[in-house]
C-alpha cells in the first residue's frame, strides 16, 4: 500500500497540493479526478520522486519513499505512464519494453562481453517476455517499429507495456486515455483492468474521460486547488455536491 | 604595479567581454554553443589589416571589417545552422557544422595569408602613451576600452529600446509564441548572426590593434577564454559578458603578477570549471534558467 | 607480399595514427551513447601518456604494466571529473570538460617532470602496429558487446530520455559516472598508445583541437553505432594526408566535408553501410 499523509507541495508560495491524505491499498483500482490545474500531475510526481514534498510523508507500506531518488522509487515497485509519451524515441517499440524490464534482467554484464551462449540465450528470453507483453496489448506486429513511428494511441500502448514490464506493484496512469477515440479508449480500460487484476497490480489513474475512470474505478478521489474534496465510491463521487460544484460550469459528472 | 595590473586587465577584459557578448548573444536566441565565432574574430582583424593596408583610413576600414564580420555570420547561419534548424537537429549536429565552418574560414584564411604573423604599420598603430600616477597607458588602449563598452551599451540599448530588441527577447524567450504574434524567426536570426558576429569581429580587431599582430590562429588564444567569460557572467546575459569579461582580464593580470604567468589560463579555467559547478547560471544569470 | 611491405614500411606512421584516432573516437562515442557530451578527453590522453611514459622511462617499468597502470589513472580521473559534473546538461557540460582538459594541459606544460612546454623525448617505439591494432579490435568488439548488455541498454536510454530511463529503476548518475570512467580510460590508452608509436610528446599534442578531431570523427562516421566513429576516423585521418597538395587551404575541403555529412548525413557514414538504422 502506498500512503500519502499531509503531503503539501508550494511552487513559490503557490500550493499545488495542499495536506492531501490518500491510500491507495493493494491490488485495487483508484481513480484521481478534478479539474485542470487540480494537481494531479504533482501528486504523481511527488509519488515518484520527480518532486519531492514540501510537508508530509509517502510510504510504501512502513517505509517513507519521500525523500528517494525517482531510480530507487521504481526499483521498490512503482510504475508510472507520462501525459505526454515518453518513450525512447530511437528504439523500437520491443527495445523499449526490454529496457523496461531493466531492474529484472538476468543477463549479466561479463556474460554479455563474451558472448556466453547461456547468457545470450537469457537475452533471447527477456526479448521474446517482451514481445509476448506488446502481444498482450494487441501490439504483435509493431514490436519492430520505431518509437517515434508509432501512432499517438500506440505510443499509450508500448509506454504502458514498457511499465508493466518492471513487475511494478504499483502503476501509475497519467491520463492513459488522452487523445484517444471512444473505441480506442474502451479497448485500453478492458487491457488495463486486465492486465493489473493477472498481476496483482494496484492502478492509481489520473483521468478526464469521466466515463472511463467511473467503470474502471472502484474508488475515486477528487482533487481540487491541490485539497482532496471528496473520496468515495464512484456513485458516492457523482453525488457529492462538492464535487459538482467544483466541476460546475466545466463538465458534467455524470 | 598593482593599479598598473589592473588597468592591463580592464583592457584585456573589455575586449575580451566584446568578443563573449557573440557567443552569448546567439546562445541566448538559438541555444547554439557557435564555436566558429573565433574565425570571425580573426577574418575581421584580416580584413580590416588588408583595408589599412590599402590605404584606407583606420575607422573606415575598422567599419570594413565589422561589416565583413557580420556577412559572415550570415553566411554561417545559412549554411551551417539553417539546413539543421530545418530538419530540428540536436544540439550535436549545431556544434559540428559550427566547428566545420570555423575550418573553412580559418583554412581560408591560412590560404590567402599562410600561416605567419601580419602586422599592421608602425604609424597606424602608435599613439601617444599618458602617465597618470602609477600608471601608464596609450591613448589606443583607452579607445579601445571605450569603444567596447560603447558597443555594449549600445547593444543593450538595441535590445531594451528598438523593435529588433523586442523581437529577439521575445525570440530568445519562446520561439514559437514569438511567431505567433508574427514575428519572421529567420530574418531576427541572420539579425542576430549579424549583430553578434560583427562584434566578434570588431573583439578581433581591437585585440590585434592592441597586440599589432594578426594571424589565422589568433582565434584560439580567445575562443576558450569567451567560453569561461560566459560562464561565469551568465549565459544570456549581456551585463554578464561585461562583468565576466572584465574579471577573466583582471583575474590573468593580477594572477600573473602574484602567482606564476605559466598557470594563467589555469587559474581562468578552474575559475569556470568551480562556476559550473557551484553556479551554473553565472555571476547575472537567471538561476534555473538552462541547466536542464 | 613485398609490395605490402614495402607500402606498409612507407606509410607505418599514418597506419599507426589510424588505429589510435579510431580508439579516441570510440572515447569520446562511449559518453555520447550514455547522452553525455564531454570535450575532456585530451587531458585524460594527457594523463595516461605522461604517466606510461615517465614509468617507462624514469621507473624503467615493462611497457604493459605502465600503460596499464596509466589508463587506470585516467580512469579514476575521469570519475573524479564524472561526480561533479553530474548535474551539468548539454554544452554546459561540455564547456567544463573542455575547462578539465586545458587545465591538464597548463599543468603539463609547467610542470618539471612533464618537461614542461618542451615535452619529453627518445620514447621507445613500443607500440606497434599488431598491438594498436588488436586493442582496436578488441575494444570495438566489447563496445558492441555492451551495446547488447543491460548497461548499454541504460546507457541508450539515458541518452534519450533520462527522466523515464530513472522511472524505470535505472541509476543515470551510476551509468553516467561508468561511461565517463570507460571513456577516459579508452582515451587515456590510446593517448599511451600514441605516445609510444612516436619518438616524443609535449602538450600542444593535447590542445582543444584534439579533442574536436575525436569528436567531429564519431560524429562524421555516426554515433548511432560503434562502427560509425572508426569509419569517421579512417576518413578523417586519411583525408588531411590526401589533400596536401592543397597545401594551406586543406582545413577548407575538410571543413567543408564536414559540414557536408552534417548536414545531408544526419546519422554519419555508417548509415550508408547499415542502411537499417538510416530510417
Amino acid at each position: 500500500m502506498i500512503a500519502l499523509a499531509g503531503v503539501t507541495k508550494d511552487y513559490g508560495g503557490v500550493h499545488a497540493v495542499k495536506d492531501l491524505s490518500l491510500e491507495l491499498p493493494d491490488q485495487t483500482v483508484l481513480g484521481l479526478i478534478g479539474p485542470n490545474g487540480a494537481g494531479k500531475t504533482t501528486v504523481l510526481n511527488l509519488m515518484t520522486g520527480l518532486a519531492t514534498p514540501t510537508s508530509g510523508t509517502i510510504a510504501l507500506d512502513e517505509r517513507r519513499i519521500d525523500h528517494l531518488k525517482p531510480h530507487a522509487i521504481a526499483a521498490l515497485g512503482i510504475a508510472r505512464t507520462y501525459q505526454t509519451s515518453r518513450l525512447f524515441p530511437q528504439m523500437s517499440a520491443l527495445e523499449n519494453v526490454v529496457v523496461g524490464m531493466h531492474l529484472h534482467a538476468d543477463d549479466s554484464l561479463l556474460g554479455q562481453l563474451t558472448g556466453w551462449p547461456p547468457t545470450l540465450a537469457r537475452a533471447q528470453r527477456l526479448r521474446t517476455q517482451a514481445r509476448e507483453l506488446l502481444g498482450e496489448l494487441g501490439l504483435s506486429e509493431r514490436a519492430d517499429a520505431l518509437a517515434r513511428n508509432l501512432a499517438p494511441g500506440e505510443q499509450r500502448r508500448v509506454e504502458i507495456a514498457r511499465a508493466i514490464a518492471m513487475q511494478p506493484r504499483a502503476l501509475l496512469l497519467d491520463e492513459p486515455a488522452a487523445g484517444l477515440n471512444p473505441v480506442e479508449t474502451d479497448r485500453l480500460r478492458a487491457e488495463i483492468l486486465k492486465l493489473a487484476r493477472e498481476r496483482n497490480i494496484s492502478v492509481l489513474l489520473i483521468e478526464h474521460d469521466m466515463s472511463f475512470v467511473m467503470a474502471a474505478c472502484e474508488r475515486i478521489a477528487v482533487l481540487n486547488f491541490g485539497e482532496k474534496i471528496a473520496e468515495g465510491t464512484p456513485d458516492q463521487v457523482r453525488a457529492d455536491p462538492r464535487v459538482i460544484e467544483a466541476y460546475l460550469g466545466v463538465e458534467g459528472v455524470a | 604595479m598593482l593599479a598598473q595590473q589592473l588597468v592591463n586587465g580592464l583592457f584585456i577584459g573589455s575586449v575580451y567581454a566584446l568578443f563573449a557578448l557573440g557567443y552569448t548573444l546567439i546562445f541566448g536566441v538559438l541555444d547554439i554553443l557557435n564555436l566558429a565565432h573565433a574565425s570571425i574574430f580573426m577574418l575581421g582583424a584580416f580584413t580590416t589589416l588588408v583595408l589599412v593596408l590599402k590605404g584606407v583610413p583606420l575607422l573606415l576600414a575598422i567599419l570594413g571589417g565589422a561589416l565583413a564580420g557580420g556577412l559572415l555570420g550570415v553566411l554561417l547561419d545559412r549554411v551551417a545552422f539553417w539546413p539543421l534548424r530545418r530538419r530540428q537537429a540536436g544540439p550535436l549536429a549545431p556544434l559540428i557544422s559550427s566547428i566545420a565552418v570555423g575550418m573553412i574560414y580559418v583554412g581560408t584564411a591560412n590560404g590567402i595569408f599562410g600561416p605567419d604573423v601580419r602586422h599592421f604599420p608602425f604609424d597606424v598603430v602608435r599613439t601617444p602613451t599618458y602617465t597618470i600616477g602609477p600608471v601608464t597607458f596609450t591613448l589606443a588602449q583607452l579607445t579601445i576600452f571605450i569603444a567596447s563598452l560603447a558597443l555594449m551599451a549600445g547593444l543593450q540599448l538595441l535590445l531594451r529600446r528598438t523593435r529588433l530588441g523586442a523581437a529577439i527577447r521575445a525570440v530568445a524567450e519562446n520561439p514559437r509564441a514569438a511567431q505567433l504574434v508574427g514575428i519572421d524567426l529567420e530574418s531576427v536570426y541572420a539579425q542576430t548572426f549579424f549583430i553578434a558576429s560583427a562584434l566578434g569581429a570588431v573583439a578581433g580587431i581591437l585585440f590585434a590593434l592592441t597586440f599589432n599582430a594578426v594571424s589565422s590562429v589568433m582565434g584560439s588564444a580567445v575562443e576558450l577564454k569567451g567560453l569561461a567569460v560566459i560562464v561565469l557572467g551568465g549565459m544570456g546575459s549581456i551585463p554578464g559578458s561585461l562583468l565576466g569579461g572584465l574579471l577573466i582580464g583582471l583575474s590573468e593580470d593580477l594572477s600573473v603578477a602574484y602567482l606564476s604567468s605559466g598557470y594563467r589560463d589555469a587559474i581562468v579555467f578552474a575559475i569556470l570549471f568551480l562556476m559550473l559547478i557551484i553556479r551554473p547560471t553565472g555571476l547575472l544569470g537567471k538561476r534555473g534558467l538552462r541547466t536542464a | 607480399m613485398h609490395a605490402l611491405t614495402a607500402f606498409y614500411s612507407a606509410h607505418s606512421a599514418l597506419i599507426n595514427q589510424i588505429g589510435v584516432n579510431a580508439l579516441l573516437a570510440l572515447s569520446i562515442w562511449v559518453t555520447l551513447a550514455c547522452g553525455q557530451l564531454s570535450l575532456g578527453n585530451m587531458g585524460f590522453m594527457a594523463i595516461t601518456a605522461y604517466a606510461s611514459v615517465l614509468l617507462v622511462l624514469r621507473a624503467h617499468w615493462p611497457f604493459f604494466p605502465a600503460v596499464l597502470a596509466g589508463t587506470g589513472l585516467a580512469a579514476i580521473a575521469g570519475l573524479l571529473l564524472g561526480w561533479p559534473v553530474l548535474r551539468l546538461r548539454g554544452v554546459f557540460l561540455a564547456i567544463a570538460t573542455i575547462g578539465f582538459g586545458e587545465i591538464v594541459r597548463i599543468f603539463a606544460v609547467n610542470l618539471s617532470v612533464t618537461g614542461g612546454a618542451e615535452g619529453i623525448a627518445g620514447i621507445p617505439q613500443l607500440a606497434s602496429t599488431p598491438i594498436i591494432y588488436s586493442s582496436l579490435a578488441l575494444a570495438v568488439f566489447l563496445l558492441w558487446r555492451l551495446t547488447r548488455s543491460r548497461a548499454g541498454r541504460a546507457f541508450a536510454a539515458i541518452a534519450q530520455d533520462e527522466v523515464a530511463a530513472a522511472g524505470l529503476g535505472i541509476d543515470p548518475a551510476a551509468y553516467k559516472l561508468a561511461a565517463f570512467a570507460i571513456g577516459a580510460a579508452i582515451a587515456g590508452y590510446a593517448g599511451a598508445l600514441s605516445a609510444f608509436s612516436s619518438f616524443f610528446i609535449s602538450p600542444t599534442d593535447y590542445s582543444f583541437g584534439r579533442v574536436v578531431d575525436m569528436l567531429a570523427s564519431a560524429v562524421v562516421g555516426g554515433i548511432g553505432s560503434v562502427g560509425g566513429p572508426v569509419l569517421g576516423s579512417i576518413l578523417l585521418t586519411l583525408l588531411p594526408e590526401t589533400l596536401r597538395f592543397l597545401q594551406n587551404y586543406r582545413d577548407v575541403i575538410n571543413g567543408l566535408i564536414l559540414l557536408f555529412v552534417i548536414v545531408f548525413l544526419p546519422q554519419g557514414l555508417w548509415s550508408l553501410v547499415d542502411r537499417r538504422r538510416a530510417s
